[in-house]
């Protein structure tokens, strides 16, 4: 223990003040008791075996207000609220969102965050609870149909962390959707968002985590609790970050509820970004899919580590999960480990893991036909994306992807 | 129009072509006949540029242009086409699209304007009709869960559509039953003309009895060990490939 403390010591958490409003949240005020006794995680932690953390704990991280010009943000919809350097700059006021910021909540706003928890708790998860902020509180009232926001994320300032943190309560029978726009930033910049949602009886929102940020480190973590008969749906769309790490935490509480979690990761040049999601199958009858493609180049590298949890309750769980992996160079790494544990013994579960390079045959076949090199690998890429593209229904989306797609060769 | 001379070639160290020369051309039907092994879809790739294969002698000249300095694609550009023995499914991508681009491909190489979309739809409406492919197979992802006969159809239909000067057809009479066979024979004998040329590369003689050869040539170990016209190949219908093995036995 002492050991710990002392590692503690030199790293950047020591920089960071509490925000006095967030201490008066049960959970944060824990946090930051407990923080000095938690261990930055080595490679001997399972949950972090490909991912290095250690240029981040030595990193000489504070604090600061947003400084200059935003970036000009994609337009993916029109209603925006911009977050810099973690705060609130910009609330907007979006239809279909009754929106609020850390200085807005109430009391018993206040104690919710943090309550949506992750499967796994260790240091960041408790530095973000004990040290954010600002906070954006959504809440999509019952029975509102087709609430669309993007979010914008961005960090300005040298050797910054961004501590950005969501919560959204999406109420009975209220459709949206969220775009999560991570874009901006540079090197010697750590942002680390959690969001947290919570799907009511009858819900659905499909969060859109876009990621073209250029902040040297990034971690995400995304836990979700769907109530019955609730649909949370999430699409992962990595094109840029140096070290980019994506924790994504379902917990399916309500009979007949259902989640989708899908992911298109595309790391080239030494990029390294590491998904990892957890989908917990609390009660009967639920349902969850999972895609993931990794298309991976130069010297870049991609996990993913999908884990299915069924838990004795949880009779007649259906789920399926696929993640398949192209390496377009021979320095290319991906590590997929589709895990699977169940308590339950009447249920259906899937799962199939697939690595490999593009079809030579195929391309050769496209070649001969007069498509240049180029193209015809653009077209096979386009192809094994299209699984996880076909399902996005925000049209301008997937223009985007195509581009990112196209840039990337 | 193609020109080939003492072409060797191997794979994996292994060679198989042993010296082949070939003149064709235009207008012009050649069959390539011979027994299993005898290196017929060796010719026939290493024509369209298959990585594969290396060439270890000789030349192939194609109006022109050193075809073996090509890349498949830029020999595409310039009007060679290989119906394959074998079609690539290509899940995820349609053949509308697979085939637009293609032609807007070939055209940017020649310099050309890309054809437009009514242009282009009017065309595979017309060029489907040819072969008799159903509607949909033309929407549907390259080749995938289509039976033998609709691939080899979607391979004449892509011939009809690229207008090649020279096709290279690699056993497309396999796997197929008669009334396909017909189809897919009308569609490559309509698409005929004084300008382009075909060589058909089969084992039996079957196809030939729709597409008709100005010349046959046989190959063996390797070799073209003989030549001659339509009536070549009914020789071999009638007496197999053994006593052309007998009369070359000395050769290796």
């Amino acid at each position: 223990m002492e050991a710990t403390v002392a590692e503690q010591e030199k790293s950047y958490l020591q920089q960071l003040q509490p925000h006095p409003k967030v201490q008066e949240n049960q959970f944060s005020a824990e946090a930051l008791r407990l923080l000095p006794q938690i261990p930055f995680p080595t490679s001997k932690d399972e949950f972090w075996k490909y991912t290095r953390t250690g240029k981040i704990k030595n990193g000489n991280f504070t604090q600061q207000a947003p400084q200059g010009d935003t970036v000009a943000f994609e337009g993916f919809f029109d209603q925006t609220i911009t977050l810099h350097n973690g705060m609130v700059v910009d609330k907007g006021n979006p239809a279909g969102f009754e929106v609020k910021t850390l200085e807005d909540l109430s009391t018993q706003e206040l104690e919710y965050i943090g309550t949506v928890e992750p499967f796994h708790r260790g240091v960041f998860n408790l530095s973000h609870q004990a040290y954010f902020q600002d906070c954006l509180f959504l809440k999509v009232p019952a029975n509102t149909q087709k609430a669309q926001l993007q979010i914008n994320l961005t960090v300005s300032g040298t050797e910054v962390v961004a501590l950005p943190r969501l919560f959204v309560c999406a109420e009975e029978n209220s459709t949206s959707e969220i775009i999560l726009n991570i874009q901006g930033g540079t090197k010697q910049q750590f942002q680390h968002l959690v969001a947290e949602f919570i799907l009511e009886s009858g819900a659905r929102c499909n969060a859109y985590m876009v990621q073209q940020g250029e902040t040297e480190f990034l971690i995400t973590d995304l836990a979700a609790n769907v109530h019955s008969n609730a649909t949370f749906a999430t699409d992962t769309l990595c094109f840029s970050g140096d070290w980019v790490r994506n924790n994504i935490d379902v917990s399916i509480i309500g009979e007949g509820a259902h989640t989708d979690l899908r992911g298109l990761v595309m790391p080239s040049q030494k990029q390294h970004v590491d998904n990892h999601t957890m989908i917990n199958h609390c009660v009967p009858n639920t349902t969850s899919s999972e895609t993931y493609k990794n298309i991976v180049s130069d010297r870049a590298t991609a996990i993913f580590n999908g884990k299915i949890m069924v838990h004795q309750d949880a009779q007649k769980t259906n789920a399926y999960q696929n993640s398949a992996n192209i390496l377009l160079g021979d320095n290319a790494t991906v590590n997929a480990k589709p895990e699977l544990e169940i308590y339950a013994d009447d249920v259906k579960c899937s799962h199939g893991s697939t690595t490999g390079q593009l079809n030579k045959e195929a391309l050769f076949y496209l070649k001969s036909r007069g498509i240049r090199e180029q193209q015809a690998k653009n077209l096979l890429l386009k192809a094994f994306a299209a699984e996880v593209i076909e399902e996005i229904s925000v049209e301008p989306l997937h223009n985007w992807i195509d581009q990112q797609i196209d840039r990337k060769l | 129009m193609l020109s080939i001379k003492d072409l060797a070639a191997s794979i994996e160290g292994k060679e198989i072509l042993r010296g082949i020369n070939l003149e064709v051309k235009p207008g012009e039907v050649h069959a390539i006949m011979g027994p299993n092994g005898s290196g017929k879809s060796t010719l026939a790739s290493v024509l369209a540029g298959r990585e594969e294969y290396d060439v270890t002698g000789g030349t192939a000249e194609f109006l022109g242009e050193d075809l073996l300095d090509l890349s498949a694609e830029e020999r595409a550009h310039l009007g060679v086409f290989l119906a394959f023995q074998y079609p690539v499914e290509i899940p995820g991508v349609s053949n509308v699209n697979f085939l637009r681009t293609a032609i807007n491909e070939i055209r940017k190489a020649r310099n050309e304007e890309e054809m437009s979309a009514a242009d282009f739809l009017k065309r595979v409406k017309e060029k489907a009709a040819l072969v008799e492919l159903p509607d949909n197979l033309a929407s549907r992802s390259v080749n995938e869960g289509f039976s033998g006969g609709e691939k080899k159809r979607n391979e004449i239909f892509q011939m009809a559509m690229l207008e090649p000067k020279l096709s290279i057809l690699d056993e497309t009479d396999s796997g197929l039953d008669i009334d396909a066979l017909r189809v897919v024979a009308n569609g490559v004998n309509k698409l005929k003309s004084k300008d382009n040329a075909t060589i058909v590369v089969t084992h039996y003689q079957r196809l030939l009895d729709y597409i008709v050869p100005d010349f046959v040539h046989v190959l063996y170990q390797g070799r073209i060990v003989k030549s001659g016209t339509k009536e070549l190949a009914l020789e071999l219908e009638e007496k197999g490939y053994d006593w052309i093995k007998q009369e070359n036995g000395a050769i290796v």
